[in-house]
């Protein structure tokens, strides 16, 4: 991770930008040569100024909430965690315009066609680019994005095609104070929902998840994580031992707690401990 | 008041049940009405139209219960039966308001004044007359009051009346003769222990009866005919065909009076075996008996052959998907081809003379990907060659060193392979291995012929940082299936990461196989 040219004052970072600044804008792809590319052309914008490049999606996140910029070209294929999983973690009224970069991603295209997101397909093209810009620009002037992009990526996301061609999660997103963390999958416990939220429990702390447990399901590696009962989602590795305790079948975990399946799953969580 | 055609409640809970209290009232309330006729020597009018209300509208709603929805398969209803019913809940509603509105002068007056009321009301009062007739052919074709149906569950009764009456008597005739003889005395005791005995004897032998007699008319035949239509396993399936054998046997036992051997071919009616013989009149009957088992059987089979044909249909459809889904895989995935066009495109702005060498060795690879797709098999040393391009192409994508080197022995770079064997493994490696910020990755190849066995060894040096968990891609997957289709199936592959880092995946396929199948 690394902040090119980074020179906005710290007193800048207010966020509507005006008429005479530049706006800041972050490069987010797994390639150097597309790095390189896209920061090309758009130093030929001179509305634009580039205040970072990140690797990877977990770097993206970081760099996103130190710099927070105005806009991010985010590539969707990445090692770590997929463009439309870090652009689902960009929220709230401070959340930069999301631009995607993709090579390929017929469904995802497609996707986000339907939802109006911008996206330019690579080999990207000038044309394209400068067009982009102006309705980044436009929308950004306007000053309302934030919720209905939101909405836009959820909708996204939602969509099976799209779903389908994503990787599994390897690392879960957090919430860790403002930020966006990326948990390793073993040092998470077990995921419970708990009054509206999910939370991930991992070396004795909780995390907010911004995913629902049945998404969780089919978004982790299979047969890494069993759903114990409706509202807690363990780590098959986390388990230290289980038992029957009158007739309901009590998972204890590494951490100490103790999950107890119900008796709809019961049969399931002791066939994957088998 | 019509509970149509048989109010429902369970055996000894009929008070908990709306329905038996309806029926308790239908009978009530009538003689209610006709003890008010003979104290007050009229009936209250009123009170007479709304008991005909309710009982109507109870009545239309049990019409409707029971032959507006499904039924299980021995109670339900044609369509044409529903259809009456329907018509008849439908006369008896309007019927009900026409009469309601008839007591009402000035309403029907100012209706009558239309044509339209007039012939709804002619139409509805004839079609009010004919709705005992309706009701008493839906009940006399209701499959609740099918004859057969009512003699079948009649007859135990009726049976077991007589059995246990003959019992009875004897027990107590005896027990008195008995019971004189040696006191002198008659004893009505006997009596009440007869009547013991026979109330404990009642429930087993009414089961056993009921057994025998289902037995006897076939039903349990039946009940597994109709469990066929589910989807049945073989399990089922068998069981069937041998309860359809066990229950022609047993037919024949009971007409001829004796066991008679049968043998039952694989296909085709039974037959009696060699060396039975019938009597003359019997003759013609067991062998009606036989065809009708044979085409029973045979639709068994039928349905069997079907079901089984369905599921090869199902699974060639399967392994024809997995194919095709081989051979996408096995191609250049085009995502590696767009983010190369990338980089060309960018290439070609700031450096013309790398632009130049990155399309070559794109064209290279490309033209060996589409060219080993019609080919069956490959030597080493051009897929090495087609690695070296690809990693040509990856070395301007991806940042830190790229390198493959092969450990192998000259003779064997002249070894048949599978077309594109190296290019998955790459692949994965690039995905898997080369983690965000590492230095490099450094792939190699081992080879090794013994016995006649070739062994191919892919390993990286990777750090299972990037997109990490090792495991098996689906690209891997397909890999050992090629492997397999090119040598058969004693292949192996074993796949897993290094004790000491990276990650190895080791083909082993017999070499003379191969030079068969090409």
């Amino acid at each position: 991770m690394r902040a090119v040219r980074r020179h906005a004052p710290d007193g800048m970072t207010g966020r509507a930008p005006t008429d005479g600044r530049k706006l800041k804008a972050v490069i987010a792809d797994d390639e150097p040569r597309a790095r390189q590319f896209l920061a090309r052309l758009l130093s030929e914008h001179d509305e634009i100024e580039l205040v970072g490049e990140a690797k990877s999606g977990g770097e993206t996140l970081a760099l996103v909430s130190r710099l927070s910029p105005e806009v991010v070209f985010l590539d969707i294929q990445m090692p770590d965690l997929s463009g439309l999983e870090v652009a689902r973690h960009l929220t709230g009224e401070d959340a930069p315009v999301v631009v995607f970069v993709t090579a390929f991603d017929q469904h995802a295209v497609e996707a986000f066609e339907v939802a109006a997101l911008d996206y330019l397909l690579k080999p990207i093209r000038r044309e394209r680019l400068a067009e982009t810009m102006r309705r980044v620009v436009q929308e950004i002037r306007s000053g309302k994005r934030g919720a209905r992009q939101e909405a836009a990526v959820r909708s996204v996301l939602a969509s099976p095609e799209v779903r389908q061609g994503l990787e599994p999660l390897r690392r879960l997103p957090v919430r860790f104070r403002r930020e966006v963390k990326l948990l390793d999958l073993d040092q998470v416990a077990r995921i419970v929902s708990r009054d509206r939220v999910v939370l991930a429990c991992a070396e004795g702390r909780e995390y907010l998840v911004d995913y629902t447990l049945q998404e969780l399901e089919g978004r982790l590696p299979a047969g890494q994580f069993v759903r114990a009962h409706r509202a807690a989602l363990v780590n098959i590795d986390a388990i230290e031992s289980y038992g029957g305790e009158d007739g309901v079948l009590v998972l204890r975990l590494k951490d100490g707690s103790r999950v107890e399946a119900s008796e709809r799953r019961a049969a399931e969580v002791r066939r994957r401990l088998r | 008041m019509a509970v149509f055609p048989r109010p429902r409640w369970r055996p000894g809970e009929a008070w908990r049940s709306a329905w038996a209290w309806l029926v308790v009232a239908g009978y009530v309330v009538p003689l209610y009405f006709v003890g008010q006729i003979i104290v007050q020597g009229r009936l209250s009018a009123r009170q007479y139209s709304w008991f005909q209300m309710f009982a109507t509208a109870v009545g239309v709603f049990s019409l409707v219960e029971r032959y507006g929805r499904t039924a299980p398969e021995d109670r339900r209803p044609s369509r044409s039966q529903r259809g009456l019913a329907m018509l008849v809940a439908l006369l008896l509603l309007l019927d009900s308001a026409l009469y309601w509105a008839y007591e009402n002068e000035a309403l029907v007056a100012s209706l009558f004044q239309f044509p339209i009321y007039q012939l709804v009301f002619t139409v509805v009062t004839i079609g009010a007359l004919f709705t005992p007739i309706i009701m008493a052919f839906l009940i006399a074709r209701d499959p609740v009051f099918d004859p057969r149906r009512l003699l079948e569950r009649g007859l135990p009764y009726a049976l077991l009346s007589g059995v246990v009456a003959a019992l009875y008597i004897a027990i107590v005739l005896a027990g008195q003769r008995l019971f004189a003889a040696v006191t002198g005395e008659e004893a009505l005791a006997i009596n009440v222990v007869a009547a013991l005995v026979v109330a404990f004897v009642f429930a087993p032998l009414r089961s056993r009866l009921q057994r025998v007699l289902d037995r006897c008319s076939g039903a349990t035949r039946w009940c597994c005919a109709r469990r066929s239509t589910a989807p049945a396993t073989s399990c089922c399936r068998r069981w069937i065909r041998d309860d359809a054998r066990a229950a022609v046997e047993a037919a024949l036992t009971r007409g001829l009076g004796r066991q008679v051997a049968l043998e039952w071919p694989e296909s085709g009616p039974p037959r009696l075996a060699a060396g039975e013989e019938l009597p003359e009149d019997a003759a013609s009957a067991v062998d009606n008996l036989l065809t009708q088992a044979g085409i029973r059987l045979e639709n068994l089979a039928l349905a069997e052959q079907r079901a089984a044909a369905e599921r090869r249909a199902v699974e060639l459809r399967e392994a024809a998907m997995r194919a095709e889904l081989r051979a996408l895989h096995a191609q250049v995935q085009p995502h590696f081809l767009f983010n190369a066009l990338n980089a060309l495109s960018y290439l070609t702005e700031t450096d013309p003379r790398a632009a130049q060498r990155f399309t070559e060795r794109l064209a290279d690879m490309l033209r060996y990907t589409v060219e080993a797709g019609t080919r069956s098999a490959a030597l080493l040393a051009d897929e090495i060659a087609f690695v070296e391009d690809y990693l040509g192409v990856a070395r301007e994508r991806y940042e830190g060193d790229l390198c493959f080197t092969y450990r192998g022995s000259r003779e064997l770079l002249s070894a048949t392979v599978p077309p594109l064997l190296l290019q998955p493994l790459v692949e994965n490696s690039l995905k898997h291995g080369l983690a965000p910020g590492a230095r490099g990755l450094a792939m190699s190849l081992e080879a090794d012929r013994s016995d006649g066995w070739l062994t191919v060894t892919f390993l990286d040096d990777g750090t299972a940082g990037g997109n990490g968990a090792p495991g098996l891609g689906v690209g891997l997957e397909n890999l050992e299936q090629r492997v397999r289709r090119f040598a058969g199936d004693e292949a192996t592959m074993r796949a897993g990461p290094r004790p000491d880092g990276g990650y190895s995946v080791m083909l082993r396929w017999r070499e003379h196989a191969t030079e068969v199948t090409r």
